[in-house]
């Protein structure tokens, strides 16, 4: 099969901005340059140009099937592109120790595990015994707070991972990434299995993470186009290759 | 033949073995009486089973002959060779280069410990005497086998049901053994609990067919004993060392430098 050349368009609800390869490239913190990959045989994406500046609100959009997930997955460092370079800070991804490029750059799955850990509290402690996270001291302050903000108290600390219902399991992944102070976040619809009160909270947090440091970013993905809007700065579609 | 009385040992003559073999009678009919649907397998098993260990025996009368370590030894990789095969091919899940893996653990384990027995502790001479060479090596080939079979089977399969998790991790900052160190734990326990079990009932519940071997053959029970606690020891050493290695070579395979999980390098069977 041959494959079809694309590239990420980008539009605004503000009306159409400058493509991500046009941006100032010092300005730039994480950026893909003609990434595709392959999967037997087909191409899910190819020649993908995207930069995300420090700051920035970025919203990923497209079909089903068009590779959203595997993009996410791919910039997180989790899995290898077939072609093209990631690049954070200026620097290639294969330079990056990945614990340390993952401990800057966040991931949160549609559907996280929380797996390690029996409680909520140890579930959120779980990351913190890592190596790339030996200097770093986990925030219970900041958890104190975060939990507050989502409408929950401390009690919500000692509940048994395996008692949470869907939302509450994707407020605990997102509370334990956020704790780590991520510089970049990669958040693959984060609210997706949340009520509507829960995912006003949970983006009532995100703002206020965002707010808390200049260079703090998101790429997005979502269905739900209102929330675009109001999470985002940026949309970028990817286009469904046949 | 004629049944032999050697000194303290009752030899088998053919016609002795086609006697016992009337007791497959009784498998027979009741396969028949009950319509089990059996008859035809266990025919078919019972003439290979004999064939099998007929020709063993031709074999292995012709080996316990030799007088040099060359083809022992290649008898000895031959059964390693296989010992390996059988292990990689009975995996619900497989991937590229585990039939090498296996090999290489089987033999590896199976070398590091005979040799240690045969040259360190028996202190057989000489070292490659097959009398002692092939039983030996056959019983720790079918113990590292099993170890790396039950291992390998649920390293590979909480891997990929777990494939989420590990991500998980991963995407926390975990290096890829923080994020494998858990599954690789577990596969080495699954791996090491039948030698465990059966050394806490051994001589209570089962009588090690090693022993009871040389028992039959006029050997003190006492000095049959001693044998078989090596042998145990022999055994469970090797299954630990191939079980942690075939894992630790699957881990290798399965996690890359870059600290990525390659779950589509796991196939189903």
């Amino acid at each position: 099969m041959k494959p079809t050349p694309s590239t990420l368009t980008a539009t605004s609800p503000a009306g159409p901005q400058a493509p991500g390869t046009q941006r100032n490239a010092a300005s730039v913190l994480l950026q893909a340059q003609n990434l595709g990959l392959q999967d037997q045989g087909r191409w899910v994406w190819r020649r993908l140009e995207l930069a995300i500046t420090p700051g920035e609100r970025v919203a990923l959009t497209g079909p089903s099937g068009s590779g959203k997930t595997a993009l996410m997955r791919a910039l997180a460092g989790l899995m290898p592109a077939s072609e093209g370079d990631i690049l954070f800070e200026q620097r290639r991804l294969q330079l990056w120790p990945m614990p340390q490029y993952r401990s800057r750059v966040g991931y949160l799955a549609q559907r996280p595990e929380l797996g390690d850990g029996d409680t909520v509290e140890a579930a959120l402690a779980a990351p913190f015994a890592y190596r790339s996270r030996r200097h770093q001291a986990c925030p219970h302050q900041w958890i104190q707070h975060a939990l507050e903000m989502l409408g929950r108290n401390s009690h919500f600390l000692q509940r048994r991972v395996a008692s949470l219902s869907g939302g509450e399991q994707q407020i605990t992944a997102l509370l334990r990434l956020l704790a780590l102070q991520p510089c970049v976040l990669l958040l693959d619809e984060p609210t997706a299995a949340l009520d509507a009160r829960s995912a006003r909270d949970v983006e009532a947090l995100l703002e206020t993470w965002h707010g808390e440091a200049p260079d703090r970013s998101w790429l997005w993905t979502s269905h739900d186009g209102a929330q675009i809007e109001r999470m985002s700065t940026r949309t970028l579609e990817l286009p469904w290759m046949p | 033949m004629d049944a032999l009385v050697t000194d303290d040992y009752y030899s088998l003559s053919l016609a002795q073995v086609g006697l016992a073999a009337l007791l497959l009678l009784i498998n027979v009919a009741l396969s028949i009486g009950l319509q089990l649907g059996l008859t035809r397998s266990l025919l078919i098993a019972s003439v290979r089973m004999t064939v099998q260990l007929l020709l063993v025996g031709l074999i292995l009368e012709w080996v316990f002959a030799l007088r040099s370590p060359l083809p022992v030894l290649g008898i000895a990789a031959v059964m390693a060779t296989l010992a390996g095969v059988t292990a990689a091919g009975r995996t619900h899940l497989r991937f590229a280069g585990m039939y090498w893996d296996c090999l290489l653990s089987v033999m590896a384990a199976a070398m590091l410990v005979t040799g240690a027995a045969l040259a360190g502790i028996v202190q057989v001479d000489p070292w490659y005497n097959p009398q002692y060479l092939i039983p030996m090596l056959g019983m720790v080939l079918g113990n590292i086998l099993n170890g790396i079979n039950l291992g390998l089977d649920r390293f590979t399969t909480s891997l990929f049901d777990r494939s989420a998790l590990i991500d998980t991790r991963l995407a926390l900052g975990a290096t890829r053994w923080e994020a494998a160190r858990s599954e690789v734990r577990e596969a080495l326990h699954t791996a090491l609990t039948p030698a465990i079990n059966s050394m806490l009932v051994m001589g209570v519940v089962s009588l090690p067919g090693m022993m009871t071997g040389q028992i039959l053959a006029g050997a003190a029970p006492v000095d049959a004993v001693r044998y078989q606690i090596m042998i145990i020891f022999m055994i469970t050493a090797a299954a630990a060392l191939g079980s942690l290695g075939a894992i630790l070579l699957a881990y290798r395979r399965l996690f890359n430098a870059r600290h990525q999980f390659l779950k589509h390098r796991l196939e189903k069977r």
